[in-house]
C-alpha cells in the first residue's frame, strides 16, 4: 500500500539517495524472514531500493538497484505469500520483498511501473487503485470484495432492505395496526381473571352472597371474545406479514438474479457457483425470515414488554421487585448460557449435512467404489462420520436434559415468588387474591418477549449478514459495460482485426501479449498451440465475455467496445467441446440460440448438423427430453446439437473450440460434414488439439506463450520447421503410439487409429506426404 | 520420479539470494525452487525441486526427506519452502471479537499469535473457513484469502482450544 516511509528509513534514503525523486514507496506485511512486519519499497527516479528494520530498530538497506541495470519487475504468487521479482537485463531474476495477497493490486502496480521506468516509459495511471483501500480504516480491500468488510454500517444494510418493504406501504400499515390492536386484546385477558376472582366470584363477607353474579355470563362472553379477537388478530397479521415477506424477498431475489445474468464472465470466475447459489436461495430466505417472523415478533415483543410491564408495576411493584430476580437469571442464562447449546446444535447439525455429504459423494461414485471394489473403506468412512453424528446428537441430548429443566425451574421459581411474595401481600392487605392471580397470568406472558428480545439481536445479526451478501452481488458494477453511444451492427460482414491486444485474467498476469492479427472475411483460421498458449482466451475476448486489458478488436472496423452487445453475440455462433445442454428437450435446446424458430426451422437445422439422423431414431423424436445437462444423450449426439443451434443462429463469425474431439472416429466424420456446411460464408476460427482436422482452414495461427509464434498455411507452416512443426511431431509420436497400442482395430479391418486418419486425412486431398507425417 | 538423496544434489544460495544446486552429475541448476507435495499432512517430506520456465515447470527431482541432509542444507531447503507456502501455525488465540453489534461487521475479529508473530485475522463464518482434514489439521482462511494452519489442537492452550472445538468439530 502506497505508505508513509518511517523517518529512519527516511534518514538513509536522505542520505544515500538525496537528490532522487520518491515515485513508489510501499510497505509489505511479510518480511523477508518470513515473520509478520513491514520492509519497504521505494523507487525514485533512478533506483530500486528496500529497506527493513533490525532487531534495535535501524533502518537496514537491503536491496539498492539501478533501474538502468533492470529489464522488468513482476509478481510471483505462491500459497499465502507473494514474492515481488526484478529481473536484471543480464541474470536470472530474483526476488526482493515478500507481501500477503491482500497487498497484491499494489505491488503488481508497482511491478509494472518499475518495467516501465526500467524502459523509461511513463509511470501508468494510479487512479484504479484508489478503491482497493477502505476510505474510512484505510486497509487494503480483499480482492474479491467490493466494499471494505470491516466498515460495512449494518444500519444502513437495514434500510435498504426496508426500502424493498416500502413497495407495500398499505400491508406494514395493515401489519401493525393488528399488531397493535391484538397485542391490546391479549393483555387485557388476565386482568379479567382479577375481575372474576375479586369482583364476580367474591360473596359478601357479611351476607355471604354473590352481589355481582349477573355479571358472570356477560364477563365470560366478554373473555371469550377477547381470545378470540386476539387469535383473529394473529392470524390476520401473520397472512400480511407472509405477503410482505415473500414479496419482498421475490423482489430482491429477481434484482439479484437480474444482477447475476448481467454481470460479466469475470464475476463468474471469482464467485464458485454454489456459493451464489446459496445467496439467490439461502441468504433471500435468511432476509424472508427477517422481514416474516423478526421484526414482526421484535415490534410486538417490545410492545408486550413495555404493556405488561406497566400492568405489573400497577398490580404490585413490590412483588414486581421480588420476580425481577428470577427475570434477571433468565436474562442471563439465555445471553449466556444458552449461546454454549447453541453450540452443539450447530455440530449437530454440521456432522448431519457432513453425512449427509459422504453418502451422497459415495453413492453417486457408486461404479467407482464398485469397480475398484472399496466397499468396505465406503463403509467404514460412512461408519465414521454416522458415529460422529450420533455422538453430537448424544452430547445433544445431555445438554438439554440440563438446559431444559434449569430453564424451566427459573421461569416456574418466578411463579413460586409470585405466590409466596403475593400471599404474604395478601395476608396484609396489600393485594386481592384476584390481583396475584392476574399477576401470575401477565408473568407467564412477560417471559416471552423477555426471551425473546434478549435472543432477538443475535437472529436479526446473521439476517442481516445475509442481506449484506446479498446486496454485496447487486451492487457489483459488471466489468463489461455497453457504451452509451454503442452502434447497431446489423450487416456484419464478419473481418476480425487485433490491435495490439493485450489481456490477462488477472490483470497484471497477461495471458494474451500485444497480438495483431487481421482474419479477413468469410476466412477460416485455424488457432494453434500448446494448452495454456492462450487460444481459448482469444476467443473469449472476440465474444467480449471479457474486455481487452490494452489495445483494441475491431469488427468491421469498428471497436467491440463501441458495438451493442445483442448485435455482437446474434453475430457469433460457438460450438464447444464440452456442450451444454439446458434441461429440456432437443427442440428446446436447439431452438435456444433463436426464440421463436419455426419446427420446420429446427429440423432443416439439424439436417445440416447432421443430427436429424439420430433425432429420429430417439422414440419421442425432437420431443425427447436431454436429461440434466444432456445426461441422456453421447458426447458426439450433443455436439450435433450445438452445430444445428449453430446453424440456426446463422452467425457471421463461427468459433469451434475443440468441436470434434472426444467422439470416435465415424461420428467426427459426420461432425466433420456438418462443420464443412456450417462454416460456409462465414469467418471462422477453429481450435483443435488434433493439428490434422485443421487442415481446411486458410490460415493457422500459431500461439506461443500468448504471443502469436507462426502465421500460414498448413503447408507453409509445415515447410518452415517451426514451432507447428514440432507440435505435429509430437502428435505424430503420440499417434504411433496409440497405432502399437491398438493393433485388434486393425485385424477387424478397421484403419489404425493414426492421426491421419482423423476427417482431415480421412477425406484428404491427395497430400500423401503430409499423411504419412502424421 | 527422480529421488534425490543427500548425495546427488547439493543446494546453493545465490548472490541474489536464490537457491542453486549441483546434482551428482555435475550439472549446475539455477533459480530453484521448493515445493512440498503434501504440504498439510507430511512435513518436510516429498520436497520437489522445481525450476519454473515461463510457461511450465521442470522437475530436477524429488527429496523423500531432509534426514541426512546437514544442517546448512536443510535451511536452504526449508527457507526455499518457506519462499512459497507461507501458512503459519496458530499457537494461540489471544482475543476474539464478535463484530456483530452496532456498527458495522458481520465477521469475527481474532487476535492470533502464530509461529511467524502475531496477526489479527477476519473471519466472516468461522465454520465455513475452517476445515479439518483427514489428519486432524484445521486449516483456515481468512477473508483476505491469508491461509493458517493448526496442525494439533491439543497443543493449544486450554481455552483457544475450547473455542476451536466449538467451532470445528
Amino acid at each position: 500500500m502506497e505508505s508513509m516511509i518511517p523517518d529512519r528509513v527516511r534518514d538513509i534514503l536522505q542520505r544515500d539517495h538525496q537528490d532522487e525523486e520518491i515515485i513508489i514507496s510501499l510497505s509489505s506485511d511479510i518480511t523477508g524472514h518470513r515473520n509478520y512486519g513491514a520492509e519497504w519499497l521505494v523507487v525514485t527516479n533512478k533506483t530500486v531500493l528496500v529497506y527493513g528494520i533490525s532487531g534495535k530498530g535501524d533502518a537496514i538497506p537491503f536491496h539498492d538497484i539501478p533501474l538502468f541495470t533492470l529489464k522488468k519487475a513482476r509478481i510471483s504468487p505462491h500459497v499465502g505469500i507473494m514474492s515481488f521479482l526484478v529481473e536484471p537485463k543480464t541474470g536470472s531474476p530474483f526476488k526482493i520483498i515478500s507481501f500477503s495477497q491482500v497487498l497484491n493490486p499494489f505491488f503488481a502496480h508497482a511491478a509494472e511501473d518499475i518495467s516501465r521506468l526500467a524502459n523509461n516509459e511513463p509511470v501508468s495511471d494510479k487512479s484504479a487503485l484508489a478503491g482497493k483501500v477502505c476510505a474510512s480504516c484505510k486497509k487494503p480491500i480483499p480482492e474479491e470484495l467490493n466494499k471494505c468488510p470491516r466498515c460495512t454500517d449494518r444500519r444502513g444494510t437495514l434500510l435498504r432492505m426496508s426500502h424493498f418493504a416500502m413497495a407495500y406501504k398499505g400491508t406494514m400499515v395493515m401489519i401493525m395496526l393488528t399488531m397493535l390492536a391484538g397485542t391490546g386484546f391479549g393483555l387485557i385477558t388476565p386482568y379479567m381473571s382479577k375481575l372474576f376472582i375479586d369482583v364476580i366470584l367474591k360473596s359478601d363477607p357479611v351476607t355471604g352472597q354473590f352481589v355481582n353474579a349477573h355479571w358472570l355470563l356477560p364477563a365470560s362472553i366478554f373473555l371469550f371474545a377477547a381470545y378470540a379477537i386476539q387469535l383473529f388478530l394473529g392470524g390476520i397479521q401473520e397472512r400480511y406479514s407472509g405477503i410482505l415477506g415473500y414479496k419482498t424477498v421475490a423482489d430482491v431475489r429477481q434484482t439479484i438474479y437480474e444482477k447475476l445474468q448481467e454481470l460479466s464472465l469475470g464475476f463468474f470466475d471469482k464467485h464458485q457457483t454454489g456459493a451464489l447459489l446459496a445467496r439467490v436461495n439461502q441468504d433471500t430466505q435468511e432476509m424472508q425470515r427477517l422481514l416474516v417472523d423478526f421484526i414482526p415478533i421484535t415490534v410486538e415483543s417490545i410492545i408486550m414488554f413495555f404493556g405488561i410491564g406497566i400492568f405489573l408495576f400497577i398490580l404490585s411493584w413490590e412483588l414486581t421487585l421480588f420476580v425481577l430476580i428470577p427475570i434477571l437469571a433468565i436474562v442471563v442464562f439465555v445471553k449466556l448460557v444458552i449461546p454454549k447449546f447453541w453450540i452443539f446444535m450447530h455440530r449437530f447439525f454440521y456432522r448431519r449435512s457432513k453425512l449427509s455429504a459422504i453418502v451422497a459423494d459415495s453413492l453417486s461414485g457408486i461404479r467407482v467404489v464398485k469397480a475398484f471394489g472399496q466397499e468396505q473403506m465406503e463403509t467404514d468412512k460412512f461408519q465414521k462420520y454416522s458415529l460422529r453424528y450420533r455422538d453430537a446428537g448424544i452430547e445433544l441430548a445431555k445438554r438439554w436434559s440440563f438446559f431444559h429443566p434449569v430453564f424451566h425451574l427459573l421461569i416456574m421459581s418466578g411463579m413460586v415468588i409470585v405466590w409466596l411474595v403475593g400471599g404474604y401481600l395478601v395476608f396484609g392487605g396489600k393485594m386481592t387474591l384476584g390481583s396475584v392471580v392476574a399477576y401470575s397470568g401477565y408473568l407467564m406472558m412477560f417471559y416471552r418477549p423477555v426471551f425473546m428480545l434478549t435472543r432477538m439481536l443475535d437472529l436479526i445479526t446473521n439476517a442481516v449478514s445475509a442481506a449484506e451478501r446479498v446486496f454485496d452481488v447487486i451492487d457489483t458494477e459488471p466489468m463489461i459495460k455497453e457504451s452509451p453511444d454503442a452502434v447497431g451492427l446489423p450487416d456484419l460482414e464478419g473481418e476480425i482485426e487485433f490491435r495490439n491486444v493485450t489481456f490477462g485474467y488477472d490483470k497484471f498476469k497477461p495471458v494474451i501479449k500485444n497480438v495483431s492479427l487481421t482474419i479477413h472475411k468469410h476466412e477460416m483460421i485455424g488457432l494453434v498451440g500448446k494448452s495454456g498458449a492462450g487460444k481459448s482466451t482469444m476467443i473469449n475476448i472476440i465474444c467480449r465475455l471479457y474486455d481487452a486489458s490494452s489495445g483494441e478488436i475491431l469488427l468491421d472496423g469498428v471497436d467491440l467496445r463501441n458495438i451493442k452487445q445483442n448485435d455482437l453475440r446474434k453475430n457469433i455462433g460457438i460450438v464447444l467441446q464440452d456442450t451444454f445442454l439446458f434441461n429440456g428437450t432437443i427442440y428446446e435446446n436447439i431452438s435456444y440460440t433463436k426464440p421463436g424458430a419455426t419446427r420446420e426451422e429446427v429440423i432443416r437445422a439439424s439436417i445440416a448438423a447432421n443430427a436429424h439422423e439420430f433425432i429420429l431414431k430417439k422414440p419421442d423424436g425432437y420431443d425427447t427430453e436431454v436429461g440434466e445437462r444432456g445426461n441422456s444423450l453421447s458426447g458426439g449426439e450433443k455436439q450435433r446439437i450445438s452445430i444445428a443451434r449453430a446453424i440456426l443462429r446463422d452467425p457471421k463469425i463461427l468459433i469451434l473450440d475443440e468441436a470434434t474431439s472426444s467422439v470416435d472416429t465415424q461420428t467426427e466424420k459426420k461432425i466433420q460434414e456438418a462443420l464443412e456446411r456450417l462454416t460456409k460464408g462465414r469467418t471462422t476460427i477453429a481450435i483443435a488439439h488434433r493439428l490434422s482436422t485443421l487442415r481446411k482452414c486458410d490460415r493457422l495461427v500459431v500461439m506461443k506463450n500468448g504471443e502469436i509464434g507462426e502465421i500460414g498455411t498448413h503447408q507453409e507452416l509445415l515447410a518452415k520447421k517451426g514451432i507447428f512443426y514440432e507440435l505435429v511431431q509430437i502428435q505424430s509420436e503420440l499417434a504411433q503410439i496409440m497405432a502399437f497400442d491398438m493393433p485388434k482395430q486393425e485385424e477387424n479391418g478397421k484403419k489404425p487409429k493414426s492421426f491421419g486418419d482423423k476427417p482431415g486425412g480421412g477425406q484428404d486431398n491427395g497430400d500423401e506426404g503430409l499423411k504419412a507425417e502424421y | 520420479m527422480k529421488i534425490l538423496t543427500k548425495d546427488d544434489i547439493r543446494f546453493e544460495k545465490s548472490a541474489t539470494g536464490m537457491l542453486n544446486c549441483k546434482l551428482k552429475d555435475g550439472t549446475i541448476h539455477e533459480h530453484l525452487h521448493c515445493v512440498t507435495l503434501f504440504p498439510l499432512t507430511l512435513h518436510e517430506k516429498f520436497i520437489s525441486v522445481i525450476k519454473e520456465l515461463e510457461q511450465e515447470i521442470e522437475e530436477i527431482g524429488v527429496i523423500r526427506g531432509l534426514d541426512g541432509f546437514d544442517e546448512g542444507q536443510k535451511q536452504l531447503v526449508r527457507h526455499a519452502i518457506d519462499e512459497r507456502y507461507f501458512v503459519p501455525e496458530i499457537l494461540d488465540i489471544r482475543k476474539l471479537k464478535s463484530k456483530r453489534s452496532k456498527r458495522g461487521h458481520g465477521f469475527d475479529e481474532w487476535e492470533i499469535e502464530t509461529d511467524r508473530g502475531r496477526k489479527i485475522m477476519y473471519l466472516f463464518n468461522p465454520r465455513d473457513n475452517m476445515s479439518i482434514n483427514n489428519a486432524g489439521v484445521i486449516m483456515i482462511t481468512d477473508i483476505e484469502k491469508n491461509r493458517y494452519k493448526i496442525s494439533d489442537l491439543e497443543k493449544l492452550p486450554r481455552e483457544a482450544r475450547t473455542i476451536l472445538e466449538e467451532i470445528t468439530m
